[in-house]
């Protein structure tokens, strides 16, 4: 089992993706209520996305390619 | 990619290989020990005065040379701006979710503040914890507690519900009427603090002529809040009284879902090494404990929780290392029989140290004895007296002379004092429905 450096880069890649573009959406959310709090409840799962990736990352890599958002 | 995946919640972290578990344990402990630097007036004070900063920390050793905090410093600073957690709080007030508080039983209640992410966190945590004692989606999980402030089953719910299990909260509900709702719903487990569990096996025996074991369908039990689930003779009355498994689970509000007990049972708990470093302390020499089977006192860290970083937060509990691995496949290391006793509980009677759980494993395990006791030490003149009360089953009675000496024998073995022992019939002794306050220490 070794998950390819590339595919593992992606996947990290895409979380900060996700991460970055939900989080404009939460700094432009134009006041809404609905928005802020939709995206902060998702940015709370992200984080455990990332934190379950360092941790594969830990496993597969040599060296830590992404860091967990805190 | 990860043989045998499905045995696991998370079968990456649990079962990362020592040396890739500690460079993970590292990396986070310098990340959470850097936020609380940058963000709270407390820890930074607290480690400027040490002279140690985030950068100092490169290894595993030099983790012990961060300052611990304990309960009492906790206590001191909070009450205070910003109202009511102080500046040991490391975000904005309005980033503050969810509000719990310490149960109390050991002073002022510390108060504990979480985020959406850290409540996400506790979630996490608990969905491993229930997952290793084999929940799964088809569990319909009973939560027979108050739903108040103390954290308690609270993150046992949301991580059940996180794992995919269908969760019925008990809250309002008296002890009959959850009994009876576990029985009309089929709940297959339910969470609950050791005395809570058996007083409800006795309830449901007493009050409604039911059979827990026959007339229930609960198959696994998580037991928290109080020792008992690994104290062995409290757990074998447990699943004989409910014809389930019993797990146990130790944690706490101020540092989080640390521990638990796996399917394999292997006389201990793992600690949750991806979310915490637990480090253990020896109580004379200040030096961390690597080798198994030497008691110390738990320094833990939660590596992920940042509205109010728990950072070698010493717990006064005394754990050891469990001397061998555990054949669930996991590389968190086992702490040994459980939390073997408080630093701030283990006393000295009449000269002779006493850790109370030892005398729980003795009256509990004569089976002519009800679950219950109350032990009472106190000064007559300069001398320790320790008395201990226990209930005799109605059947018993006429037996009464020989069980208070195998009683007497068992004690004086087990913990080297002679007791003023007094046999009272059943339901004389207090019921608690959360945790219990068995021993007295009336000299203090």
């Amino acid at each position: 089992m070794c998950m390819p450096e590339e595919i593992l880069r992606n996947h990290v890649a895409r979380i900060k993706e996700i991460r970055a573009r939900v989080q404009e959406l939460q700094d432009n959310s134009l006041g809404i209520q609905a928005i802020e709090a939709n995206t902060r409840r998702i940015l709370a799962s992200v984080y455990m996305l990332e934190m379950n990736l360092e941790a594969l990352e830990t496993a597969e890599g040599n060296k830590m390619i992404g860091d967990a958002g805190a | 990619m990860y043989p045998q995946a499905d045995r696991f919640w998370n079968p990456v972290m649990e079962t990362l290989p020592r040396e890739k578990l500690q460079a993970l344990q590292l990396k986070k402990f310098r990340r959470i020990m850097q936020w609380a630097y940058d963000h709270s007036r407390f820890h930074r004070k607290l480690y400027q005065e040490a002279g140690i900063e985030p950068n100092d920390i490169r290894s595993m050793q030099d983790i012990a040379l961060v300052p611990k905090v304990e309960k009492a410093v906790m206590r001191d600073i909070q009450g205070k701006d910003p109202f009511p957690y102080g500046d040991m709080l490391c975000v904005p007030l309005d980033r503050v979710t969810a509000y719990r508080q310490t149960s109390g039983t050991t002073g002022q209640p510390v108060y504990q503040p979480d985020t959406w992410q850290d409540w996400e966190w506790w979630a996490e945590a608990w969905a491993s914890i229930l997952y290793a004692q084999g929940y799964r989606p088809s569990d319909r999980v009973f939560l027979p507690f108050g739903y108040n402030v103390f954290v308690a089953f609270w993150a046992g719910h949301y991580g059940a519900e996180k794992l995919g299990c269908e969760v019925v909260p008990g809250g309002v509900l008296n002890t009959e009427a959850r009994l009876l709702k576990m029985k009309e719903v089929r709940a297959t487990a339910f969470m609950a603090t050791p005395t809570y569990v058996l007083n409800m096996a006795d309830i449901a025996r007493k009050k409604l002529n039911l059979d827990p074991a026959r007339d229930l369908n609960i198959q696994r039990i998580t037991c928290a809040g109080e020792p008992g689930a690994n104290i062995p003779a409290t757990k074998r009355r447990m699943q004989e009284a409910w014809g389930a498994r019993v797990f146990d689970h130790i944690g706490a509000t101020e540092i989080g879902a640390w521990s638990f007990e796996c399917q394999e049972q292997p006389g201990g708990l793992h600690v949750i090494e991806g979310l915490f470093l637990v480090e253990i302390e020896d109580v004379e020499t200040g030096e961390i404990i690597q080798e198994p089977d030497k008691p110390g006192k738990m320094i833990v860290t939660a590596l992920d929780r940042y509205a109010q970083p728990c950072i070698r937060f010493d717990s006064k509990d005394i754990i050891k290392w469990h001397d061998q691995d555990c054949s669930c496949g996991r590389t968190y290391r086992l702490i040994k029989d459980g939390v073997i006793g408080r630093a701030d509980d283990i006393t000295k009677v009449k000269g002779v140290l006493l850790t109370p759980t030892a005398i729980e494993e003795v009256v509990r395990s004569i089976p002519e004895l009800s679950n219950e006791y109350e032990v009472v030490v106190c000064k007559k003149g300069d001398v320790d007296d320790i008395s201990l009360k226990v209930e005799l089953y109605p059947e018993a009675e006429n037996r009464q002379k020989q069980v208070q000496a195998r009683l007497e024998e068992e004690l004086r073995l087990k913990t080297n004092l002679r007791y003023n022992i007094s046999c009272h019939s059943i339901e004389s002794l207090p019921r608690y429905e959360l945790k219990a306050q068995r021993f007295k220490d009336m000299r203090k």
